[in-house]
């Protein structure tokens, strides 16, 4: 029977793997990307000053490891996997039938899978349930109950309000009518103890304590405690006459695993959000600047929102195509370059990407740091990178110094930071840099409060820097196609057309062109329209005509159209 | 310098070996830049001397002597030695070697002196710990430090009160027991805290454009005056300075504590000018303030230069006087005044100047100015200021020593610096807030913000604060401002 269940925990765990594998790596990698856990030894000092801090840092130390493909989804499903046995172990020492360990394992990966939910949870979850079987081994029952009641306030501190379970557990476990005090009343009073100090309140004895500060935490995360507890119960008060036949033990088994896969593959989609699967996913191609890959994404699914748009174009300005493809992915307004505003950290995020990318380093550097101020710890890799690297366009040496020796005590950022060292007090370096250089170049000779008067002076004053940042100039235009604006994309084209700046139309500014100058087709030739797009435009004004009685004309202009200025120009 | 190396020779130092000095170079110690003629409270933590790794610091007085090695650092001698050395050194100089490892042994570079003070500091300093950031924060809070050694403890943080702002601490004449500070967001009011007994205020009435903003006690403790701020922050594109905080109006009012009520006068009322940052003289007869002419903003911010103004103040009837004094003016000088604070005994009058505008923490151009009460002299303290922001500051309860905010480390994390001042407002060189590690600074990611000089620990209990922050009642606060 125990190889049954060693196998079926075994397919479990390979399930639940592949399923975090394929369904939540991005929101692994932003887990990883949000954190800074640094492995030198003032950190763990640190860290065991704090209630629950020993748990939080060996936390951090599994966490650097999530955005390793694969090797990250294994890591989280750990916990899960490592406490089966343990908790098998226990069950079966009270009596309930194993084949409960799967529902345990479900409800305590959804506790996971919430992405406000700390991993620290689920592990200081898994060390005690390991501590209880330990302790269950022990044949001195008297011994056993006094060092399991000294041990609750040590979980307490170390791990935090996880010793509730442990605690709850514990004295189900080794509860002795004839030792009641020992047994009950001793660990009752340790596991309640900390409620002497006045400000400890209810929160640090219940899952919320690993649940992010600012939200409030959904009633399922009671279900990895609750669980577990009254099963516990359930074995200990109920006790069953004769023993089951093994066959019936077999059948109860497989149909509580499989309860618990269904229960898992069906009900982790409320838990897991899509949507912010999909934002993790770019913010993670964004941060690693795999942009190919970010349009890849995009241009499988609808764009539903700006912010989805902000990535596309950033995207297309870091392959240099900005210009040419903009209107593939179906952009609305000024906002689908720049969104207006944003509290979250990942929206925070991509306009800090989106800035950057432009050669706004003072807004790039502000929205990191605002996107950082939503971290659990109030700073992040990915927003000190960032740091580094605006402090150090902008000259700010010993700030930039100060991130780069936190990042050179990370295991996977050491190296860059060593690399990033010999940017430090060597203007030349910077400015000889491909990246750093470039947007150094980009800095504005003006100075003026950021976006307070929009962003056309500035990427103005950008060009007039750097007239060669062809992403700024491209942004420029689009700003005013995007809005509509004709007047000012004639203003654009007689400032800019013929210099450093640009010197050819892309294909969405020839676009512009046509449509700002339909009746002027000499104009066209000034600004060097191809004929493709001519042959298009005729295409477009034939498919126009014959659509004119159509109620449905966008849609069935659409399938043909929908990637060109004109289209927008009339029906977005 | 490797790890088995330190270990070898700490453990030498350790088990009494004597250390000794082989020779002498003639050069002066990098370190005399820093620390050569500072002066030093009797009853302060270990400083922290920072150098090269493997290097050492020896500090002798007659024939007491310590050593400290340099680790992740900073050299820090050991707290009991150090107490010992400080308080047979009380008032005399204490002499200081730099000594640096070489093939022959150590060397000692020339040596220079620190003096012990007669004059002790206030033993705690309240500060808020805030990230340097713009609009957003996460971890915040209020703490005190004892300065007699490392210990630091909350006051109260943000963690337990939904993540909101806390902000403007002031304590009445050093008083702990005397205390006020704001919440916003969340659960927002203004904290009173006097001896033991806490209240919470909402401090927004419909005759003042906001709530209560930065305090200054009066030294009778029954009232205490505010400004009243409409704060704009935008910040630059391209600029040394980052951010941009400005008033788009500000007046000064004047809080009773018995009465539950403000007023003010007209003269600090102004809709014409910006009134801010006000503070009581120590004998409670007089309130300065800085003062500004309306400007059209955020266009004209920095047109906008504070003046240092004062108006008589008489407790007892609760009126003003007629008329603003300028003491030094913003506009004549193209310059801008914040934070004056007057010293305990009233002579001086300590200041932060920037070229324009108020929010000076954000002016890298900041510095600490004198301002001699008794003979009008108006001058910069060089021995403070460096090339970075020197902007808030407090003074200790004696008179002597002063805590000022600085971002001379790296430009943008506030930390605290002390200065001894003599009676004739001479400024000695500061030195850093010590700490118990040599690489704290190196890697601590919040600013010092309104470090403020205590006598004794606040007493009244984080449970007490925290479970008046948390009530949704509140004491409304009363005007009595006139048209």
């Amino acid at each position: 029977m125990k190889w049954i269940y060693a196998g079926l925990g075994v397919l479990l765990s390979v399930l639940l793997w592949w399923r975090v594998d394929v369904s939540i790596p991005y929101q692994l990698c932003e887990w990883e990307q949000e954190g800074l856990f640094l492995t030198d030894g003032d950190s763990f000092y640190k860290a065991l000053k704090g209630l629950g801090g020993f748990g939080e840092w060996l936390c951090g130390w599994g966490m650097q490891f999530f955005s390793v493909p694969h090797w990250g989804a294994w890591l989280f499903v750990l916990p899960v996997c490592l406490g089966m046995p343990c908790m098998a172990f226990l069950f079966r020492r009270a009596g309930v039938p194993m084949g409960w360990v799967a529902i345990v394992a479900v409800v305590q990966l959804f506790s996971q899978c919430d992405f406000y939910y700390q991993w620290t949870g689920s592990v200081c979850l898994l060390l005690v349930i390991a501590l209880l079987s330990f302790f269950v081994r022990w044949q001195d029952g008297r011994v056993k109950a006094l060092c399991f009641a000294g041990s609750i306030p040590v979980v307490f501190y170390l791990l935090g309000s996880v010793a509730t379970v442990y605690a709850v557990c514990g004295m189900l476990l080794f509860f002795c009518r004839g030792h009641w005090k020992a047994t009950l009343l001793l660990p009752l009073g340790c596991w309640l103890f900390p409620l002497i100090f006045p400000f400890v309140s209810l929160w640090a004895f219940s899952p919320a304590f690993y649940y992010n500060s600012f939200m409030e935490m959904p009633w399922y995360h009671w279900l990895a405690w609750g669980v577990p507890v009254l099963l516990l119960a359930w074995g200990r008060l109920w006790k069953r006459s004769g023993k089951v036949q093994m066959r019936w033990q077999v059948v109860t088994a497989v149909l509580l695993w499989g309860m618990g896969v269904g229960l898992f593959l069906g009900g982790e989609k409320l838990v897991r959000k899509d949507s912010n699967q999909l934002v993790w996913q770019l913010n993670h191609y964004a941060f690693t600047e795999r942009w190919e890959e970010i349009l890849n994404v995009l241009s499988r699914q609808p764009l539903t929102n700006q912010v989805y748009m902000n990535y596309a174009n950033m995207a297309l300005a870091q392959k240099g195509v900005l210009g040419d493809y903009a209107f593939r992915f179906q952009p609305y307004g000024a906002g689908a370059l720049l969104v207006n505003s944003g509290n979250t950290g990942v929206v925070r995020m991509v306009m800090s990407d989106v800035c950057y990318t432009v050669g706004w380093v003072a807004e790039a550097q502000q929205h990191a740091f605002e996107a950082q101020m939503t971290f659990p710890k109030g700073y992040g890799v990915q927003t000190m990178i960032r740091l580094v690297k605006t402090n150090l366009i902008l000259g700010h040496y010993a700030v930039a110094d100060k991130y780069l020796s936190l990042l050179e005590k990370t295991l996977f950022y050491r190296k860059w930071a060593q690399e990033y060292r010999r940017f430090l007090y060597n203007d030349e370096a910077v400015e000889a840099d491909a990246e750093l250089g470039e947007k150094r170049r980009s800095l504005s000779r003006h100075n003026r409060f950021a976006m307070f008067y929009g962003w056309v002076p500035e990427l103005e004053d950008i060009l007039d820097a750097n007239p060669q940042n062809g992403k700024a100039v491209a942004y420029l235009g689009l700003s005013y196609l995007l809005t509509k604006d004709m007047e000012g994309f004639r203003r654009f084209l007689d400032k800019y057309y013929g210099t450093e700046s640009l010197k050819a139309l892309p294909l969405a500014f020839q676009q512009g062109v046509v449509a700002l100058y339909q009746q002027e087709k000499e104009r066209w030739e000034e600004f060097g329209v191809s004929p493709e797009v001519r042959k298009l435009y005729e295409s477009y004004q034939e498919a126009l005509f014959q659509t004119r009685n159509n109620r449905n004309r966008k849609a069935a202009l659409a399938p043909y159209f929908k990637d060109t200025y004109w289209f927008y120009l009339m029906f977005v | 310098m490797k790890w088995w190396m330190f270990c070898f020779v700490f453990a030498c130092v350790a088990c009494g070996r004597e250390f000794r000095i082989d020779g002498h170079l003639e050069d002066a110690s990098p370190l005399e830049r820093s620390y050569s003629e500072v002066v030093v409270p009797g009853n302060i933590a270990p400083l922290n001397f920072f150098m090269p790794e493997g290097e050492a610091i020896v500090l002798s007085y007659e024939e007491r002597r310590i050593v400290a090695l340099c680790r992740d650092g900073a050299a820090i001698p050991h707290m009991k030695e150090w107490k010992k050395l400080l308080a047979a050194a009380k008032g005399k100089r204490i002499r200081a070697e730099h000594c640096v490892r070489t093939e022959e042994g150590w060397k000692a570079y020339r040596p220079f002196c620190l003096t012990v003070a007669e004059e002790p500091i206030d033993p705690y300093l309240v500060y808020r710990l805030i990230p340097p950031g713009y609009e957003m924060w996460h971890d915040m809070g209020i703490y005190q430090r004892n300065l007699e050694n490392f210990d630091e403890r909350a006051v109260l943080t943000n963690e337990q009160t939904g993540r909101n702002c806390m902000n403007c601490h002031s304590f009445c004449m050093q008083n702990p027991d005397k205390m006020t500070f704001h919440l916003r967001a969340k659960h927002g009011g203004t904290i009173l805290s006097e001896e033991g007994k806490v209240v919470k205020l909402d401090t927004k009435t419909d005759r003042t454009i906001s709530a209560l903003v930065y305090p200054y006690w009066h030294p009778g403790g029954e009232f205490i005056a505010y400004s009243v701020n409409d704060t704009k922050q935008l910040f630059h594109t391209h600029h040394r300075n980052r951010i941009e905080v400005m008033d788009l109006a500000s007046d000064v009012v004047v809080y009773d504590v018995r009465r539950n009520e403000v007023f003010t006068s007209p003269l600090l009322f102004d809709e014409e000018a910006y009134e801010t940052f006000p503070a009581f003289s120590p004998d409670g007869k007089k309130l300065y303030f800085c003062s500004a002419r309306k400007r059209s903003m955020p266009d004209e911010y920095e047109q906008v230069k504070y003046s240092l103004c004062s108006i008589d103040f008489d407790a007892e009837s609760r009126t003003f006087g007629e008329k603003v004094d300028t003491l030094y003016q913003g506009e004549r000088y193209g310059k801008s005044v914040s934070f004056p604070r007057v010293s305990p005994d009233g002579r001086f009058l300590m200041f932060t100047l920037s070229d324009y505008g108020n929010f000076s923490i954000w002016h890298q151009e900041a510095d600490l100015w004198m301002l001699d009460l008794k003979t009008s002299a108006c001058y910069p303290l060089e021995a403070l200021n460096s090339e970075s922001v020197e902007s808030y500051h407090t003074w200790s309860g004696n008179g002597r020593w002063v805590v000022f905010s600085s971002r001379r480390g790296d430009g943008l994390y506030t930390c605290p610096y002390i200065a001894y001042i003599d009676t004739e407002g001479v400024v000695h060189k500061p030195f850093v807030l010590p700490q118990k590690k040599g690489n704290f600074y190196k890697r601590f990611l919040y600013s010092f913000n309104v470090p403020e000089l205590v006598k004794a620990p606040v007493s009244v209990s984080r449970y007490r604060l925290l479970r008046t922050a948390l009530q949704d009642e509140c004491l409304k606060v009363k005007a009595r401002i006139d048209n």
